[in-house]
């Protein structure tokens, strides 16, 4: 079934969708640094329950870093990790992740 | 929505096979319906009224042609044999399609299709799209070649959004009742063209019980299952001289995939070797439907990820290392080993019928699984990754056609070796 080598990430895709809105900017975070190492299983199927959102990867298929997701993104959704990043706030927190929001 | 599709489909494929048995024109009916309803979210906003009205407008002005272009006397090519009565086994093998079938369905709606070419392609293209009621080409312009493919033709995210539009709302949950409906529309082809050709409702039964395995595909969500559809009905329709339908349903075939496109090609130098090439410009309603997305794709710059840069030196790099693709395809799975093994007999005892009449098919489907091997030879990928998730899927979408002309030629055989066993005993006598 879908999601199941990532527990809890379903669940999680869907909060963050509930906590959410069409034109959110959203950069998906998670402990894998390689694409074919567990980014890319996340990162797909994030697409789906996030659509109407933009939603941008941190790690190509190259494994190449994205720096400029972060510029664009005004939320990220962080799988199973919590990136200390100055300019966002945690504004929810769940078993699997968190959701946050940049600082005005 | 099915039932729209249908109203809308039916007079059409009455009109383009107008002698055609009823089950026939049902199933391409179904099928053309599909196609119309997708195209009409290309040029209408998408809103529920203008949808179901535009089709309601098409559903009536179609009957209404039929109606003036009733012929006095319908002469039905597909007529069955009088003499045949219903008898327990013809009952007991339509009950078997039936129940299959029904078994499909519950299959297919027991939860939102779960693949991950669903999530991440056809079903992502679709619910974004529905989200702006417009196709997203920011996102296909973003999408990542490998996994959401943005040069893959989008006639079944636009199923999928005519169904949300219809509905008002994005659910999921019973998508699968498309791949139902693609399995239906495929075996009432299968068995329309049995009737047509063999006049047997035995046969007919007998042949669509034994395709609901091959028309009813395990992948839901995806699109193999429409491509089989159109495909092989695209197939049979040309087989047996019904050109014009054909060609709409191989457009369509092309505007689910693109293995679609490579399937006119094929189509085209089939009719040249079953010396039928006169029918090759009548294909132009098959290239009239796949180029406006060839046009609109190549504008945005969606380039398929097997044609992308140093195709020529991935093929040598291929061809070099044989050793590589044959164990990247001995290592895949096809599934289904007695079914394979039966058809292999088949073919063996039926060649003989199979090399006289179904020159056109045999090239057709033989050139369609050459372009399959030589797509690998200029895939990007891992080899053993890319043929072991997708060799199974395409063999599927040759299988249908096979074993359709396979298991006639079979019944054929059968009833020529049972009358021809009569008349030696008559002579005896």
């Amino acid at each position: 079934m879908p999601y199941r080598k990532l527990p809890g990430s379903r669940q999680f895709l869907l909060e963050v969708r509930a906590r959410t809105k069409a034109g959110d900017v959203i950069v998906v975070a998670a402990p894998f640094t390689r694409w074919d190492g567990g980014y890319r299983y996340l990162y797909m199927r994030a697409l789906y329950p996030l659509t109407g959102r933009v939603v941008l990867p941190l790690i190509d298929e190259r494994d190449r870093p994205r720096p400029e997701s972060l510029e664009k993104a005004n939320v990220i959704a962080a799988y199973r990790c919590q990136p200390p990043l100055a300019h966002f706030a945690v504004v929810w927190r769940g078993p699997d992740g968190v959701l946050m929001r940049r600082i005005p | 929505m099915l039932a729209l599709a249908l109203a809308v489909g039916f007079p059409l494929a009455r009109l383009l096979d107008d002698d055609g048995p009823w089950s026939r024109v049902g199933g391409v009916g179904l099928m053309l319906g599909f196609g119309v309803s997708t195209a009409l979210l290309c040029v209408l906003p998408w809103s529920r009224a203008a949808l179901i009205g535009s089709m309601i407008v098409i559903a009536v002005a179609a009957t209404g042609l039929v109606w003036h272009r009733r012929p006095r006397r319908r002469v039905e090519a597909g007529v069955p044999d009088a003499s045949e009565a219903v008898s327990i086994p013809l009952l007991a093998l339509y009950a078997i399609a039936i129940l299959a079938l029904a078994g499909y369905a519950l299959y297919a709606t027991i939860a939102p299709p779960p693949e991950f070419d669903y999530l991440a392609d056809w079903g992502l293209k679709a619910r974004a799209f529905f989200e702006i009621r417009s196709i997203d080409w920011q996102l296909l312009g973003r999408a990542i070649p490998r996994d959401t493919h943005p040069d893959y033709p989008l006639l079944l995210p636009l199923l999928y959004d005519v169904i949300a539009v219809i509905r008002g709302a994005w659910s999921d949950l019973y998508l699968g009742l498309v791949h139902v409906a693609f399995a239906l529309a495929l075996l009432l082809v299968v068995h329309g063209s049995a009737i047509e050709e063999t006049r047997s409702r035995m046969v007919a039964a007998f042949l669509t019980a034994a395709l609901v395995p091959l028309a009813a595909t395990p992948w839901m969500g995806m699109a193999e299952g429409p491509f089989i559809a159109f495909a092989t009905a695209a197939l049979l329709l040309l087989r047996s001289g019904k050109v014009t339908a054909g060609s709409l349903l191989l457009g369509l075939a092309a505007s689910t995939k693109n293995e679609g496109l490579v399937l006119i090609a094929a189509v085209a130098i089939g009719l040249v070797f079953a010396r039928r090439a006169r029918d090759i410009p009548r294909l132009w309603p098959a290239v009239a439907i796949a180029l406006p997305w060839l046009v609109v794709r190549t504008m945005h710059g969606f380039g398929s990820d097997l044609a992308g840069g140093g195709v020529f030196a991935r093929i040598a790099a291929h061809l070099a290392d044989p050793l590589l693709f044959l164990r990247a395809l001995s290592s895949a799975s096809l599934g289904k080993p007695f079914f394979w093994i039966a058809l292999a007999f088949g073919i063996v005892l039926a060649s003989t019928a199979l090399l006289a009449r179904e020159r056109f098919l045999l090239t057709t489907l033989f050139v369609q699984f050459v372009c399959y091997v030589g797509a690998y030879l200029a895939s990007p990928y891992d080899l053993v990754w890319h043929v072991t998730y997708s060799w199974e899927r395409l063999v599927a979408h040759l299988t249908p056609a096979l074993t359709f002309v396979v298991l006639l030629a079979l019944l054929s055989f059968q009833v020529t070796s049972t009358s021809t066993s009569l008349e030696t005993s008559n002579d005896s006598n």
